[in-house]
């Protein structure tokens, strides 16, 4: 093989290479390719930075949460394609801005679930129900009230599956004033 | 790792400002039942802990990180005091990822035994068997293993199994609903698998109702379940196991002695060239001490023994199929050098010419005359099944037992003494052209 002939392979490798790094400019990854490369980016962001983060305290805990940050909004940006994985990741940064006590972020963060990937049944209900809890918690009941009122229109059917109907049994609960915890005791 | 933790949280209700908050260590699980049905990568896990709650609200959450558990699928309920016990709401602590916080209010302070279930894939099982043939192969002990594999994320202690066996029909058709519903436009193709998911679990859970209530009334544990289009066996694997994640385990499910065999030999040019392949035939009913259960698909490695101290030859290897109770078993188990067959043309000629008005040939009739040697080289007797195959309008002449298989086929079935060699020939009579009659 001539010297210009190994330039080239290096170069089309390098290519292909940089372009697995920038999953959104590559036009010839297949549908599994990229399901399977949201699917990691999830798992990793999970494993390595969001779950660790819930054990960790102090500055570790914010450098892990600010990892897990980083990692979860550019999933959604690279792959909002893959609405399995990005509806979770879009629900984990609200998660992280809800654990941080940042409630507008969260909230935003939850409500986009249901806006960008609304077929994902079962992120938007946690996400609603989420957005709920944490607006009641605040002592913005009405606000809070207008997630429950929505999940309890869109997820309130005989036979949903046992989990949904207890979510919703909680959300007509929280609507009825009911159930009512402060934040202390969600510590 | 453990994949799901429990932390139970017991708030004694006074007013919610007032609530005392604890935070006890649970016990580890009593019991874990997993019901693995293959076919749609689902296993079914059910698993009993005893709580202590206080009277009023408790909290317990659950966590599904890292594993593959479906938590739409997750379910709690009592099974002591399930009259005291309720879930009131549940939510999703945003502290933890992928992890849910039931809301309980039980009227009873105590001990209560609760049941959670929930959907797993990653866990699979196969079947395989050994057979070891006596010595001169006219019959053989049976055993046959289950190897269960778990790449759930999850580990199961001392976990009871049940493999599900067969074809729970609406299971089936949903799972293949939801794998086709894969090459539809996304958002349909999302929505049809969230409903065929949804009447994949109803149906399964059913199901499960149906092995529970067989087993609460005393059914013998391996025992085959009918109903309408669905035929599906429920076997339960003795004992308790531990199957962390990441691991394969094989453990034992049966093992019978003096099953009677049919060993045979069989050679077919069209099919295997020249060589001559060992079978093993038996069937799955009482009489060969077998039929309490189908057979599932798995991996069969045959061994014989060849020594009085109980040294075992490995014969060969294959797979069998699903196989139902009363059906016969056929294991071809490979090539054997000590079994030969040649076949030779000894003769060949053309006759009963026949010409059109030109002087054109029109028809003609070939003769073949064939020799077959076949030869034992092994100590044991055999039976060799030998198939001829012919094309066209033809007759066989000769003095050997033979028996037409179907219109192009002839079987010869030839028992041969240990270290013998026989031969036995035949003549092909084939018409062509205007000569065929038929």
């Amino acid at each position: 093989m001539s010297r210009v002939s190994v330039i080239i392979v290096c170069a089309v490798l390098a290519w292909l290479a940089g372009c697995s790094q920038r999953p959104t400019t590559c036009t010839f990854e297949s549908p599994q390719q990229r399901y399977d490369a949201a699917k990691t980016l999830f798992e990793k962001a999970s494993r390595d930075f969001h779950i660790p983060s819930a054990q960790a305290r102090g500055l570790e805990r914010t450098k892990l949460e600010d990892q897990a940050l980083v990692a979860y909004t550019d999933l959604v940006r690279a792959y909002s394609d893959q609405p399995i994985w990005a509806a979770q990741a879009l629900r984990s940064l609200g998660n992280i801005h809800a654990a941080r006590t940042n409630l507008t972020e969260a909230v935003r963060a939850y409500a986009e679930v249901a806006e960008k990937f609304p077929r994902q049944d079962f992120e938007v209900l946690m996400a609603w129900k989420s957005a709920g809890d944490l607006l009641s918690d605040a002592g913005k009941s009405a606000k809070g009230k207008a997630y429950y009122e929505k999940l309890v229109a869109r997820f309130d059917k005989p036979d949903a599956l046992p989990i949904v109907q207890s979510v919703v049994r909680g959300a007509k609960a929280r609507l009825k004033g009911e159930l009512i915890l402060s934040a202390r005791d969600r510590q | 790792m453990r994949a799901l933790q429990f932390i139970l949280v017991l708030l004694a209700l006074a007013s919610p400002a007032l609530a005392r908050v604890s935070v006890v260590t649970l016990p580890g699980r009593d019991s874990v039942l997993l019901t693995i049905y293959n076919s749609v990568d689902l296993t079914l896990v059910k698993e009993t802990r005893k709580l202590t709650f206080r009277r009023g609200l408790n909290r317990l959450e659950f966590s599904w990180a890292n594993t593959l558990i479906d938590p739409t699928s997750v379910e709690f309920r009592a099974l002591t005091h399930a009259d005291q016990v309720e879930v009131l709401d549940v939510s999703f602590p945003p502290r933890v990822t992928n992890t849910l916080e039931w809301r309980i209010n039980s009227e009873h302070a105590g001990e209560v035994q609760v049941e959670i279930r929930y959907f797993t894939s990653g866990i699979a099982w196969s079947a395989d068997y050994v057979v070891e043939a006596e010595r001169n192969e006219k019959a053989a002990g049976l055993a046959g293993y289950v190897r269960v594999t778990n790449n759930s994320g999850e580990d199961y202690d001392n976990a009871q199994l049940r493999l599900v066996v067969g074809v729970i029909r609406l299971v089936e058709e949903i799972g293949q609903l939801a794998r086709r519903s894969g090459a539809r436009a996304m958002t349909e193709a999302l929505k049809e698998q969230n409903e065929s998911r949804d009447k994949m679990y109803l149906a399964y859970r059913e199901a499960d109702g149906k092995f529970d209530k067989a087993l609460m009334a005393g059914v013998e544990l391996k025992q085959m379940i009918k109903e309408n289009l669905s035929e599906y066996y429920l076997y339960t694997v003795g004992g308790r196991d531990t199957v962390p994640n990441g691991w394969a385990k094989r453990l034992p499910s049966f093992s019978t002695n003096g099953v009677p065999i049919t060993s045979y030999y069989k050679y077919e040019k069209e099919q295997g060239g020249d060589r001559v392949v060992r079978y093993y035939r038996f069937k799955n009913d009482k009489p060969s001490r077998l039929g309490h259960e189908p057979l599932p698909d798995g991996d069969v490695k045959a061994f014989r023994l060849v020594s009085a101290d109980s040294l075992y030859s490995f014969v060969g290897r294959t797979s069998v199929k699903y196989v139902p109770v009363d059906e016969q078993v056929e294991l071809e188990l490979g090539d054997d050098l000590e079994v030969m067959v040649k076949p030779r043309l000894m003769n060949w000629v053309k006759t009963d010419l026949r010409f059109d008005t030109r002087g054109n040939v029109t028809g003609w009739t070939t003769k073949e005359t064939w020799e077959i040697e076949v030869q034992n080289s092994k100590e044991i007797d055999v039976v060799l099944d030998i198939r001829r195959n012919f094309t066209g309008d033809w007759t066989l002449r000769t003095p050997t037992t033979h028996e037409k298989v179907d219109a192009n086929k002839v079987k010869f079935v030839v028992p041969l003494k240990p270290r013998a060699k026989q031969r036995f020939t035949y003549e092909l009579e084939t018409r062509h052209g205007t000569n065929v009659t038929r």
